[in-house]
């Protein structure tokens, strides 16, 4: 993630400000955080940093110094209903709550994961459930495939044999 | 019979591969964020699994001693961390697939195959066995682009963990590790001593890994390591061969003098063990020994430390009272003695 700040260095801290009753959530590079935060006494807001390292000595509490007079407070609102982690949670202990926190927290993670492992895709084994699917799918699409070109070169027979078939697979048999 | 009492290949220089898995299970939090009662709810549903296929052997770790559980540890069926754990746990194990399961590790599932020797293929299908098992009952934890979902997202992806362990006396010596490791950074693979590192205890033993887990296949994440193995054992032969004149006698004199320590102490320290035991298994690959084996010292390396040392072997008739210490260290001089006899 880019600082939202400057948009030029990778955002290590995170930040949500108060202002007239409106929220403003922000990552920023460690630069930025400094100028923001010119008393700088408090550590702030680490974002889930592949150094994993614990950093939250305070409690809640340091939130409270940054952006002088608007009174931040941190996100506090958005929980995993699965296992009730925040983000902060998260940016603590450097591991997820539960498996759903890698959905609900997929904005705030995506920067620490590319940190992490760059920006690959998994290619490797799959679950026998989903196995199936993203076969049927491949093979739906085959055969879909083969009715146009059917089609195009006017033989019917074959047409009408591969639509059955892919009522069959659509229809889950 | 353990997975460190088979024969086992390259055995030279490698003494054990293993292939870890991470799975978890989509419905329950993590380690942390898990009750008790979740944590038994999983136990039942896993373990259940097991209960009729021949060959398994499952303990609810609750049910063992601290020292029981270190013992395991030290055999490389378990990680420190679960043998630490006070939380529920239950360990599965087949000792003719040499696999083991553990139930609510870190991850909800950390499945495991060890192999005596170097075995890639080998341990990667043992594990994936288990794998299929589990997957044909329970829903994994997975997401399209990321993988299999695990605790720590430094595992995301294929959630999988290659290691040889290697033993690399001459490397050691000819002062390469070093340059071994950065060299190995490079191309996401690390090098860690078991025992620590650069000192006498160390026993010249490594860990080489896979540190990628995203965007790489298993069978490409196998193939690297594999590849780059057979490089190191490559080298470590050649430093090998090349110790000539009175390099060489010197080096084979500290082995027949290991042996006989290994044969006649009567007290004998972890870290002394662990010195004696590298002198020895480079002797062995220097000069044919006709009673030594590479399979036989490699069972000491493991049932000589501290856990499995004090388990295995009765305190002698008037000893009682002396230090713990001195009552492991005569109990070690004793199997390793007996191991040669
Ligand atoms: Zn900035
Ligand atoms: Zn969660």
């Amino acid at each position: 993630m880019l600082c939202q700040n400057c948009k030029k260095n990778h955002a290590t801290y995170y930040y949500e400000e108060t202002i007239n009753g409106k929220k403003r959530s922000m990552a920023l590079c460690s630069v930025c955080a400094k100028k923001l935060n010119p008393e700088g006494e408090h550590p702030l807001d680490s974002l889930f940093s592949s150094a994993f390292e614990s950093f939250d000595p305070f409690g809640g509490q340091l939130y409270s110094s940054l952006f002088g007079k608007s009174a931040p407070t941190v996100t506090a609102d958005k929980k995993c209903p699965l296992c009730g982690a925040q983000y902060r949670d998260l940016a603590k202990s450097g591991k997820a709550g539960c498996p759903k926190c890698y959905e609900i927290f997929e904005e705030e993670l995506a920067g620490t994961l590319r940190s992490i492992h760059g920006n690959p895709t998994h290619i490797g084994r799959t679950p026998k459930r989903l196995r199936a699917q993203s076969q049927k799918r491949a093979e739906l699409e085959a055969l879909k495939k083969d009715l146009q070109a059917a089609i195009a070169a006017e033989e019917f027979e074959k047409a009408a044999s591969l639509r059955d078939r892919i009522r069959t697979l659509e229809s889950g048999k | 019979m353990y997975w460190y009492q088979k024969k086992g290949n390259e055995k030279d220089v490698v003494v054990s591969t293993r292939v870890r898995l991470a799975r978890n299970l989509a419905d329950y939090p993590f380690e942390g964020r898990l009750t008790p009662a979740k944590a038994e709810e999983i136990i039942r549903k896993v373990t259940s699994l097991f209960e009729k296929e021949a060959g398994y052997e499952i303990r609810n770790m609750a049910d063992l001693s601290h020292l029981q559980a270190l013992s395991l540890c030290e055999r490389h069926y378990i990680s420190p961390e679960f043998a630490e754990k006070s939380t529920p746990r239950a360990l599965i194990t087949q000792n003719e697939r040499d696999t083991a399961l553990m139930v609510c590790e870190e991850d909800h599932l950390r499945i495991q195959c060890i192999k005596n020797g170097l075995a890639i293929e080998d341990a990667y299908v043992g594990a994936t066995e288990i794998d299929d098992l589990l997957d044909e009952h329970l829903e994994y934890a997975y997401d399209e682009k990321l993988g299999y979902l695990t605790h720590c997202p430094t595992n995301l992806g294929t959630a999988m963990r290659v290691s040889v362990m290697m033993f690399l006396p001459a490397i050691t010596m000819a002062g390469q590790i070093e340059p071994l490791k950065l060299q190995l950074q490079k191309i996401g693979l690390a090098v860690r001593g078991l025992y620590g590192e650069g000192s006498d205890a160390s026993g010249c033993l490594y860990q080489i890994s896979n540190q990628v887990t995203l965007g790489i296949t298993e069978e490409g994440t196998l193939k690297k390591v594999r590849e780059i193995v057979s490089q190191i054992a490559e080298q470590e032969r050649r430093l090998r061969q090349s110790v000539q004149g009175a390099a060489f006698y010197k080096l084979i004199d500290r082995a027949s003098r290991a042996e006989g320590v290994f044969r006649h102490a009567r007290l004998l320290s972890s870290e002394e063990f662990l010195k004696l035991y590298a002198d020895l298994r480079l002797g062995l690959s220097l000069e044919e020994n006709g009673h030594l084996t590479y399979e036989m010292l490699d069972s000491l390396l493991f049932e000589a430390m501290p856990a499995t040392v004090s388990i295995g072997t009765k305190s002698e008739e008037g000893t009682q009272d002396l230090p713990e210490e001195y009552k492991r260290d005569l109990a070690r001089a004793r199997t390793v003695a007996a191991a040669l006899a």
